[in-house]
């Protein structure tokens, strides 16, 4: 069972170094990818490199910024490959930004038959 | 619904990957064959082993014609055999009992919001109707089922766990697990008694598992509690509905209520006041006193402020500015106290109930009348309305 761990928060959030946190970072991927449980996972750039598209009558709208304003935004993922929720839940409160941002764990719609 | 309806439902949504709405349907259509095959051939000797194992096999027809193909969920070992004639299949579910804690747990996982939590508990666990349910939460019928379809949806295809969870996360989750039993414990006491059953047995058994995982002084607390409230209410059964003033103390078990006083005792001897701890202790008063007129109601207000202080809403204001008023204090100044509640208690029947009280005294009928009459507006719950309803008539009988 797949679980994506979206990972949302405050990008203009300064938290002491970069460095310190991407340590951090670094240290959390090769510990869920030595339990076996990574499947994959990036960071994203800052969202005013983001881009919105829409597809309205055949028309394409595209936008500058992300498809919605919010508080926290939306900065990397990482793919579990988990029993249930708990476990990835387990793994999801270890992401070093859910000190301060907020975590969204969704179970991936199977798509086989 | 039967007794072991719990357990079976635990025991088909765990082997079908969490579909608990497949394996309801199952369990009826299974019910449905019973009535047939039963009124036939007679009673065999396992009706639920019968009926499990009944149901397991429309469970696995299901799955087979489920054209999307979910098999992969099922482990072909537990579904070694779908003959109808293999009839001893009471092992399959011998372990029923913990596959009942299971699913309650996964009916309690904090993934899913608490008003669809207690919805699953006193559907699955308490056999209680969507009407039932909406009468209990004060919801519609309509918003009941869709929130239970919604919270089923997510257990299935979230894969919330149907496990009883590991020592450490039951430590994390035990303040949680203790609300929940005191939700479904006070739900089966507005039912009747007959009708309560089930839900109190399981508020009961996951109370006594939760204290043998991880005890606690509050869960201590919440024992002595719910033996204290349950030692009083075998005198309130014959009478259905009659205020904690009007009972007959005689009628209240004495031995029980020693032993939930003694229970309590032993928790505050950690010293970690909780606010279960001052709940208990208020309702041990209540139960030790002789008398409704000889009630401590120094000692009770004195532990309302301390459990205002660590819970700081409206409600236990409510019931400090009511036990002031037991005590002697004028309704008029009460009434002003708890008028002050307005906003935060606006939907709420208690708030209307002690209005009506104070304004009875304060002889103003209009204005009790309305307040009656938004109380009972706003209360689902029977034992409750009961209460209300003859506080009224008494009060009518007594001008």
């Amino acid at each position: 069972m797949q679980y994506i761990a979206l990972i949302y928060s405050d990008e203009t959030f300064d938290d002491g170094p970069i460095e310190e946190l991407l340590a951090e970072y670094q240290e959390f991927t090769d510990k869920v990818t030595a339990a076996g449980v990574m499947r994959g996972g990036d960071a994203l750039e800052l969202t005013n490199t983001a881009t919105t598209v829409r597809m309205r009558d055949g028309e394409l709208l595209l936008s500058d910024g992300p498809f919605a304003e919010t508080k926290e935004q939306l900065g990397g993922y990482y793919l579990f490959e988990c029993a249930d929720l708990d476990e990835a839940v387990y793994w999801a409160k270890q992401i070093p930004s859910a000190k301060y941002g907020s975590i969204e764990v969704r179970p991936i719609m199977p798509t086989d038959g | 619904m039967n007794d072991e309806s719990p357990q079976i439902i635990a025991y088909l949504s765990k082997q079908c990957g969490g579909d608990i709405a497949s394996a309801e349907d199952a369990l009826q259509e299974a019910t449905l064959q019973a009535h047939e095959h039963w009124a036939e051939n007679g009673l065999p000797e396992k009706p639920a082993a019968w009926l499990c194992h009944v149901a397991r096999c429309r469970l696995l027809d299901k799955l087979r014609q489920d054209s999307r193909g979910r098999l992969h969920f099922i482990d072909a070992q537990l579904f070694p055999s779908d003959s109808i004639s293999e009839l001893d299949v009471s092992a399959d579910y011998s372990d029923g009992d913990d596959q009942r804690l299971a699913l309650i747990f996964c009916c309690c996982h904090p993934a899913i919001d608490e008003t669809s939590q207690l919805a699953l508990l006193l559907q699955l666990i308490g056999g209680l109707t969507y009407r039932d349910i909406a009468n209990q939460l004060l919801l519609s019928a309509d918003v009941v089922q869709r929130r239970l379809s919604r919270a089923k949806k997510k257990i299935k295809e979230a894969k919330v766990p149907f496990e009883v969870p590991e020592q450490e996360q039951l430590y994390s989750r035990q303040g949680h697990i203790r609300s929940m039993i005191y939700l479904m414990f006070n739900h089966s006491m507005e039912m009747s008694v007959e009708q309560a059953k089930p839900l109190l047995r399981q508020s009961i058994d996951l109370l006594l598992l939760l204290r043998k995982t991880v005890d606690s002084p509050e869960s201590m607390a919440l024992q002595a509690l719910l033996m204290s409230v349950m030692a009083r209410r075998t005198a309130e059964a014959c009478e259905f509905g009659l205020a904690l003033s009007e009972q007959d103390r005689s009628q209240w078990d004495r031995v029980a209520i020693k032993q939930a006083d003694n229970l309590l005792q032993q928790a505050l001897r950690f010293q970690q006041l909780g606010p279960l701890q001052l709940q208990a202790a208020i309702h041990l008063l209540h139960s030790q006193s002789p008398s409704w007129e000889e009630t401590d109601w120094q000692q009770i207000i004195s532990l309302y402020d301390l459990l205002i202080k660590m819970q700081p809403s409206a409600l236990p204001r409510l019931n400090k500015y009511m036990a002031q008023f037991y005590s002697g204090v004028g309704a008029k100044e009460i009434l002003d106290k708890v008028s002050s509640l307005m906003p935060e208690l606006e939907n709420y029947s208690a708030f209307y109930g002690a209005k009506m009280i104070l304004l009875l005294e304060l002889a103003d009928l209009s204005s009790a009348d309305e307040a009656y009459q938004q109380a009972l507006a706003l209360e689902a719950a029977p034992r409750q309305r009961e209460l209300l309803i003859q506080n009224w008539q008494k009060a009518q009988l007594n001008r």
